[in-house]
């Protein structure tokens, strides 16, 4: 009897240590494998990025600039300016959820369909990876360095798919922004199997596959 | 006690080297197969996982925010 309440503490004292090691932190130097410009769907992206850019500086800054699928981001941007860190990670989580239904929920590691920058996903929709890339360059808007955003690619456990979606540094530790509107901290972020993370300035591969090449597909 | 105190060790340790296991899969996919045969500790963690997800209650400046986004675009 005794042996069996030492085995139930034990399995529960680890597995309360283990949910630790399994939640995202941007504290991982050791995994930057190489510059982003390597990532072939992340370089296209940010070349139509750049390519949108302009239209959204003048839809920020004036309202009469926007094309009707910027209106909403022209009273996001400024109106969220004022807000504190959580506020804003709930104001952008909250708006580019709500934009589309999803078409498909999971990430495709074939990368068969592109990756979509902000402008184009506000006009068409996208996947999870686009939602992901959407709140990233919307938070950028509202003053978030790149240093602290990475969308994440990740093997969802419990849906046993690959999802993508993003993750912020805050403060005490890394949030993760879902599709439910949830923002995932600590040991709610054990049902993830951490596969890479991608930003303006570098690939961090999380498996250690050591190589580009060897990265899930995308 | 000390008896207690050694099997409470091996069993950490036995725990803990699992865990350590896992993170050197090199499939995500045979480690999602593995994780979910231990299915007990996805029972335990259940109580932490729901605390752990924030609420998602609206707070009411992101509310005004968002329902004059949604206003903008339906001018």
């Amino acid at each position: 009897m005794r042996r069996v309440l030492c085995f139930l503490v034990s399995m529960l004292l680890t597995s309360v240590a283990s949910a630790d090691f399994r939640r995202y932190s941007f504290d991982t130097d050791d995994h930057y494998l190489v510059d982003a410009s390597h990532h072939g769907p992340w370089s296209a992206l940010m070349e139509q990025h750049a390519q949108d850019q302009q239209v959204l500086d003048a839809c920020i800054a004036d309202k009469r600039q926007c094309p009707r699928y910027l209106r909403g981001v022209h009273r996001i941007v400024n109106g969220g300016r004022d807000l504190s860190e959580r506020q804003q990670l709930s104001l952008v989580n909250q708006f580019i959820n709500r934009r589309h239904a999803i078409r498909q929920n999971e990430y495709r590691p074939r990368g068969d369909d592109g990756w979509k920058s902000m402008s184009t996903f506000l006009k068409e929709g996208g996947d999870c990876e686009d939602f992901a890339i959407a709140k990233y360059f919307l938070l950028r808007e509202l003053g978030f360095e790149s240093d602290d955003l990475r969308v994440v690619v990740v093997w969802d456990r419990k849906a046993r798919a690959y999802h993508a979606l993003l993750a912020v540094n805050t403060e005490p530790r890394a949030v993760l922004l879902e599709l439910d509107n949830s923002m995932r901290t600590g040991g709610a972020q054990r049902d993830y199997r951490f596969l890479y993370s991608i930003n303006e300035i570098g690939v961090w591969d999380h498996m250690r596959h050591a190589g580009l090449e060897r990265l899930p597909r995308w | 006690m000390k008896k207690t105190i050694g099997w409470m060790i091996a069993f950490s340790a036995l725990f803990a080297l699992q865990a350590n296991a896992f993170q050197n899969l090199e499939s995500e996919k045979a480690y999602a197969a593995a994780i979910e045969r231990l299915g007990i500790l996805e029972e335990i963690n259940v109580t932490a996982h729901k605390a752990a997800q924030e609420s998602t209650d609206l707070d009411p400046a992101v509310a005004a925010l968002l329902k004059e986004a949604e206003e903008a675009e339906a001018e």
